[in-house]
């Protein structure tokens, strides 16, 4: 189990990963769509990225909830306690 | 009127990965024949049992990032890396383009008037049915493990863990040559030949044809295959259809086109043959070097069988004097033959009546399949590459194994010095296609 500040590095790797992006984030409110002009295909691949980093199913209905990085941390942290309980 | 040239030439093999380990491979008629994966004899008792294995590939060392993986087939991956190792032959600058996909532009290049044509036979065929096992196991296999069952049993249900969500971009035979396009950010026409056997030379012909006819200047052409999946599957089909090689007590002699002792193809894993193909013009204006032409580009169809060439060699014959003729020469110009010689009893016998009727024992013959096994929809552009090579050094590969062959043909048996001006380079393929190439040096 990862604690907060862990999920944070992964989900911020795995979005610079997934956008070939050059230059690390330092903002977790940054917004997929408005950002990064993401696709749904960009989220599908982010989600591919995150399951391989936390091997653990993505649901497929959530991807469409991610709208911001903290979206994504959020979403992983309630997994995870979930998973715990 | 302009020839069509070729600038650039690109490699992936079982016997090397680039061209010149390629070409010593050929040669030194070193192969690489292995036992087939141990595992897929869990599924069926295999006659063959041996192949011809790619080299493990660092794909990750060739700029493939962990999403290049998930996203594309093996068989798209190593028509890039044959495709980038072609390009940088031609000297082709290659540049990071603006884009989130880790595209590529081709400096000095004019990316509307460039394509890309890439012959496969089966395509992205590992995705698809490693995905398909996993469509079809995943909720058998789950109860199996609730009810502890046996894992010698579920152990060999091998499927991955979910559906990839890429699997119809992966799997389907046009994204070899759209995953080149996109790549080089190539806008011109980019079309996918699948004619089994006889895919990477078509695709090659198709690429001089548009480059005649003006549609392009420049082209990304071959062919590519890669014929691994988790269950032995693809070879399983061929095996069963008996036309894989015999191993015999020396599995390493057992591949012998031409031989009167053949008995079948060594299946290969596959492989990737790319070369460049541009109008003479444009690549003398980029200061390329050329390192042979096309004179010629020929296809007929045997509208015969779905898996046997006609035993009348007909379609062939006239495929070959259409060639000949485009190239405006005589058959007996033709030097050297790169034969399709698959090692099939049928197919040699064919092959070597026809030719023996046209060209008598003037031209030396060989097979290209005796060292590198049959790669399907690569061998074609493999066996033009090595066509270019023999031009370039004047010399060819012997003919692997062949101890005691079906006709009074010029067989190469030894490495020597050659006179080599034209090469005829003929594919044949399931379904009854036949094309040729004719190669000549500058």
């Amino acid at each position: 189990m990862y604690n907060r500040s862990e999920v944070v590095t992964i989900v911020r790797d795995a979005v610079v990963e997934t956008f070939d992006l050059k230059e690390e984030i330092q903002n977790d409110n940054l917004a997929f769509q408005k950002d990064f002009k993401a696709d749904s295909i960009d989220m599908v691949s982010l989600s591919l990225v995150l399951e391989d980093e936390f091997e653990a199913e993505i649901e497929e209905d959530q991807v469409e909830n991610f709208i911001t990085i903290n979206n994504v941390v959020d979403y992983i942290m309630d997994r995870q306690t979930q998973k715990a309980t | 009127m302009d020839k069509v040239v070729i600038t650039g030439l690109g490699v992936v093999s079982p016997v090397g990965c680039n061209v010149k380990a390629f070409w010593d491979a050929c040669l030194n008629g070193q192969s690489n024949v292995q036992p087939i994966p141990a595992h897929w004899n869990n599924y069926t008792d295999y006659k063959s049992g041996i192949w011809s294995p790619l080299p493990e590939i660092d794909f990750k060392s060739h700029g493939f990032n962990r999403l290049d993986l998930m996203q594309r087939d093996p068989v798209s991956l190593i028509a890039m890396i044959a495709a980038n190792q072609a390009l940088e032959q031609a000297g082709v600058e290659i540049a990071p383009a603006n884009g989130k996909n880790k595209q590529n532009t081709l400096l000095e290049i004019d990316s509307e008037k460039a394509g890309v044509f890439i012959g496969t036979g089966i395509g992205g065929a590992k995705t698809f049915l490693e995905n398909n096992a996993c469509h079809m196991l995943k909720r058998t296999t789950d109860k199996l493990e609730e009810a502890s069952v046996d894992s010698d049993i579920t152990d060999r249900l091998l499927h991955p863990p979910k559906i990839n969500p890429f699997v119809v971009s992966m799997l389907m035979q046009n994204s070899v040559s759209a995953s080149v396009g996109i790549k080089y950010s190539l806008n011109g026409m980019n079309r996918t030949i699948t004619q089994a056997c006889a895919s990477g030379t078509s695709a090659i012909g198709s690429a001089y044809q548009a480059i005649q006819s003006g549609q392009v200047d420049f082209a990304i052409c071959g062919g590519a295959e890669y014929q691994y999946d988790d269950y032995g599957s693809l070879c399983m089909g061929f095996d069963v259809a008996r036309t894989l090689v015999n191993p015999g007590d020396n599995p390493e002699k057992a591949n012998r086109p031409f031989d009167k002792d053949r008995s079948g193809f060594l299946y290969s894993q596959g492989g990737a043959g790319i070369l460049i193909l541009e109008k003479e013009s444009h690549a003398k204006q980029r200061g390329a070097t050329i390192l042979a032409h096309i004179a010629a580009y020929a296809e007929t169809f045997d509208a015969y069988s779905m898996m046997s060439i006609n035993p009348d060699g007909g379609e062939i014959t006239r495929m070959i004097h259409k060639a000949v003729d485009e190239a405006q020469l005589q058959l007996s110009d033709i030097d050297y033959i790169n034969t399709h010689g698959t090692g099939t009893k049928l197919n040699d016998e064919i092959e070597s009546n026809v030719i023996d009727g046209l060209f008598g024992n003037k031209p030396i013959i060989n097979s290209t399949k005796s060292v590198l096994g049959h790669s399907i929809g690569a061998s074609g552009a493999l066996e033009a590459i090595v066509s270019v090579l023999s031009l370039q050094n004047q010399t060819t590969h012997p003919c692997k194994n062949l101890e005691n062959p079906i006709r009074d043909l010029n067989f190469v048996t030894s490495l020597k010095q050659q006179n080599i001006s034209h090469v005829l380079s003929e594919s044949f393929a399931f379904g009854g296609h036949n094309s040729a190439l004719v190669f000549s040096g500058n």
